[in-house]
């Protein structure tokens, strides 16, 4: 065995330009999986995490009908003691209640659907981080009476700038359809250009004043001290409390689960186009490597040297070259990721023409150790396995026409 | 000249696996840079093909002020002469849909809700976009009738059914106030979810009645014999229209926001796709470089016998035109076939039911657009060029007497 082993590491050192592009194609495969992987987690979890904490929060509480149904009546009953609740609890590090409805937004050129949203300026400051979306004019924590900010797309569609007023319309509790004028004091971009649209933001006082004679909220928005307590902190909730419904924000968002479930299918999917590429490039190099070496195996097996030997001789170079290949390239890899980790990979030069990229043309790549060690284990099966077809034709040689041939 | 070429052609014959096998390793270059593509830009033409569809058409032809003011004061007249007249423009103009839309208010008895009013020729509409395909209860309204098709969501919302009453109000041309009374004839569920939520469909004669706008529409859906013909059909349109206050516009041009989006998204994808050439670029040069150790005796024999360097490379370089060649071709007709075979993937699990709930189809479906093919083709052509330059270099710097002992 040790003298096999001697053989081979003599063998790959026989052809050092071999081996090296041998080695260069493991540790590129190896360098692209981690890459590919570290980009995707670090895109998904941007834009997971952006949406968690502009708008969805942790975890949200209704009135079981009142997502679907979207009526200002289906308010959250005793929100009073859910708030004292919360305050208690240690796993919640924020919450704000909001006062939302239906309905319609009117400017000089036309009227559009909206649905309206009462936020709290403090407690949603504390909770969210929306007010960071504001492009222009300022959010609305102002002295401006009856103040509202609306979307850029929005506001571009009714002719709109900061200082213009608009007015609201829709119906109070007892359904009569109710109007208010507001004043224009911000504009806002979100990431989504479609939640652009359809939401405006308000004060809830000011709001509450023209839907119902009491206070009333529609939902509760809560960052917990960490986004794993989601569930136990929803089930709590709807043990405690009857007539609401506390759901994760995974259950919240489709688009975030969304994000969730298929930016895992993506991962693998084009990881397995990377690895299918990697596989052919080395299959090849080592059929040609073969092919190369043909006469020299046959004459090995003339003068008597077993097939199995042979085969393992071929197989232990593909180790040595797979555990050298693989070595650097994870140092490549974990170097790569923890650079961009840091300082972000700009995607700007990706993306063609004038398209003008939005908040996240900055990644930052995140990897796990585990996934580190799948892409490991990943990487050299395939090399193993491409190497194992070659070893096999290599043994089957017939020594004579293998000796002969030049 | 023509020597060289049958030189090369028969070098290629000469060793039928080594060709085999540096053509494989194009073919699969060109496969997984082909379906990379194809899948990251699926999903985004479905999107994109509704969009226009039910939305904006391939070509609009809107009055000037309307993409500034969208109301019904900037509607145009729609008769005879104007539909000849772009008819008679470009004779690869399929056919032409006019619709009429307006923001109003429908409502039942109890409670109003915000909706998209679109006044449709129902038979022309469905020629184009085979909306009829979508209802999901009833029947579609015939021209002229007090009825109305409206979507799922808003109907669900206002809780009507087929045979129930809608009421719509809101303001018609000029600032007249429009109210009516319609039958639910059909309910549909929308492709697009936003407007699920918002849709009612009107006879095209009733809502114009309806909107005190007799003739008049706000736009005018172009739809071309094939897609490719949208720019230049537009063209003609801009050069033939008399009536000088209406424009056309393309898709491209009514979709910036979904185009800009797409551009997002696209980066990483193309990111991933340099990491795939260079994983690619690896794999090539390890068969190339082990082909050509595999040569070198042969070459060393044929410089010696007295081939000039430069007529041998040419002999290669001839060579590997037909290596580069014919694996892009086999690459990408294996690429069409493979893509052919797995389109659409079909989603399961949790992964599917996050893409329902977003009101999509549960698939990943696979692009076919033309481009990605000759793109994705040129650059593994251009890659594989590249590597053989070793092979040249080799040629140029190679010691006869020691390659021929070799």
């Amino acid at each position: 065995m040790k003298t096999l082993i001697n053989i081979s590491w003599r063998n790959i050192w026989r052809h050092p330009a071999r081996s090296s592009v041998l080695i260069a194609a493991i540790v590129a495969g190896l360098w692209a999986g981690v890459v590919t992987v570290g980009l995707i987690n670090g895109l998904m979890l941007q834009r997971i995490d952006y949406l968690i904490e502009s708008e969805v929060t942790h975890a949200q509480v209704h009135n079981p009908e009142f997502l679907s149904e979207g009526y200002s009546w289906l308010h959250i009953p005793e929100h009073d003691e859910i708030a004292r609740w919360l305050e208690d609890d240690s796993r919640v590090q924020s919450y704000t209640l909001r006062t939302i409805t239906d309905g319609m937004l009117q400017s000089p050129v036309k009227t559009s659907g909206v649905r309206i949203r009462g936020v709290d300026t403090e407690t949603e400051t504390r909770t969210t981080t929306f007010h960071e979306n504001i492009v222009e004019g300022e959010y609305l924590d102002s002295d401006i009476p009856n103040a509202v900010i609306m979307g850029k797309t929005l506001a571009e569609d009714h002719n709109m700038e900061v200082g213009n007023r608009i007015v609201l319309t829709f119906e109070d509790t007892n359904n009569e359809l109710t109007s208010g004028s507001f004043n224009i004091v911000g504009i806002f971009q979100s990431a989504s250009t479609t939640y652009d649209e359809l939401n405006v933001f308000v004060r809830s006082d000011e709001l509450n004043q023209l839907l119902s004679e009491e206070t009333i909220y529609h939902e509760i928005g809560m960052m917990l001290e960490h986004e794993d307590l989601a569930s136990s902190v929803v089930s709590d909730i709807n043990q405690t409390f009857t007539g609401v419904e506390a759901q994760t924000w995974r259950q919240l968002s489709p688009e975030l689960s969304m994000l969730v479930e298929l930016g895992d299918f993506m991962v693998i999917l084009i990881t397995l186009i990377i690895m299918i590429a990697l596989a052919f490039g080395i299959l090849n190099t080592m059929l040609m490597a073969l092919f190369e070496r043909m006469r020299e195996l046959g004459m090995l097996i003339s003068i008597g040297m077993s097939r199995m030997r042979v085969f393992i001789m071929i197989m232990m170079e593909s180790i040595i070259l797979t555990i050298t290949g693989a070595a650097a390239g994870m140092l490549l890899a974990w170097f790569s990721i923890n650079h961009f980790s840091e300082s972000g990979l700009n995607l700007e030069m990706f993306a063609e023409g004038a398209a003008q990229l939005g908040w996240d043309h900055i990644i930052y790549p995140v990897l796990t150790p585990l996934e580190y060690v799948v892409i490991l284990i990943v990487v050299v099966a395939i090399t193993m396995l491409a190497s194992m077809y070659p070893a096999l034709k290599g043994i089957r040689i017939n020594p004579l026409e293998a000796a002969r041939n030049t | 000249m023509a020597t060289y070429f049958s030189l090369a052609w028969r070098n290629l014959w000469r060793n039928k696996r080594r060709t085999i096998i540096t053509v494989t390793a194009i073919v699969f270059a060109v496969l997984a840079a082909v379906l990379m593509q194809s899948v990251n830009r699926g999903s985004y033409e479905v999107m994109i093909d509704r969009m226009v569809s039910f939305n904006t058409g391939y070509i609009q032809i809107q009055d000037f002020r309307y993409d500034d003011e969208s109301s019904l004061d900037n509607s145009f007249l729609y008769d005879q002469e104007l539909r000849e007249s772009i008819l008679n423009a470009d004779d690869r103009i399929e056919k032409i849909v006019p619709r009429i839309e307006t923001f109003m208010l429908a409502a039942n008895d109890i409670s109003t809700r915000g909706s998209v009013v679109f006044g449709i020729d129902h038979e022309k509409e469905h020629k184009f976009n085979e909306i009829k395909n979508y209802l999901v209860d009833g029947r579609f309204f015939e021209s002229g009738e007090q009825a109305t098709v409206l979507g799922q969501g808003l109907a669900n919302r206002l809780q009507l059914s087929v045979g129930d009453t809608l009421a719509l109000m809101g303001q018609g041309r000029f600032g007249m106030s429009a109210s009516g009374l319609f039958e639910i004839t059909g309910i549909l569920d929308h492709p697009i979810r936003d407007m699920n939520n918002q849709a009612v469909y009107l006879p095209l004669d009733t809502a114009q009645e309806l909107l005190s706008a007799e003739d008049h529409i706000t736009a005018i859906l172009i739809i071309p014999q094939s897609e490719r013909h949208t720019e230049a059909i537009a063209e003609s349109i801009r050069q033939h229209l008399e009536n000088e206050e209406l424009v056309a516009y393309t898709w491209p041009q009514l979709l910036p926001e979904i185009l800009e989006l797409m551009e997002m998204d696209l980066a990483v994808p193309r990111l991933l796709t340099v990491v795939l050439y260079v994983v690619i670029g690896f794999g090539f040069f390890g068969t190339i470089l082990t082909m050509t150790m595999e040569r070198l005796r042969e070459f060393g024999v044929l410089l010696s016998v007295g081939m000039k360097r430069v007529h041998l490379a040419s002999v290669l370089f001839i060579e590997t035109l037909f290596f580069s060649v014919i694996g892009v071709l086999f690459g990408l007709a294996v690429a069409w076939s493979i893509l052919k075979l797995i389109d659409p993937i079909n989603l399961t699990g949790e992964a599917a039911q996050a893409v329902i709930d977003l009101g999509y189809d549960p698939i990943i479906p696979m692009s076919f657009a033309p481009d990605q093919f000759y793109i994705q083709g040129l650059y593994v052509f251009l890659i594989a060029m590249l590597v053989f330059l070793f092979p040249l270099l080799k040629i140029s710097k190679l010691n006869i007497l020691e390659a021929a002992r070799s």
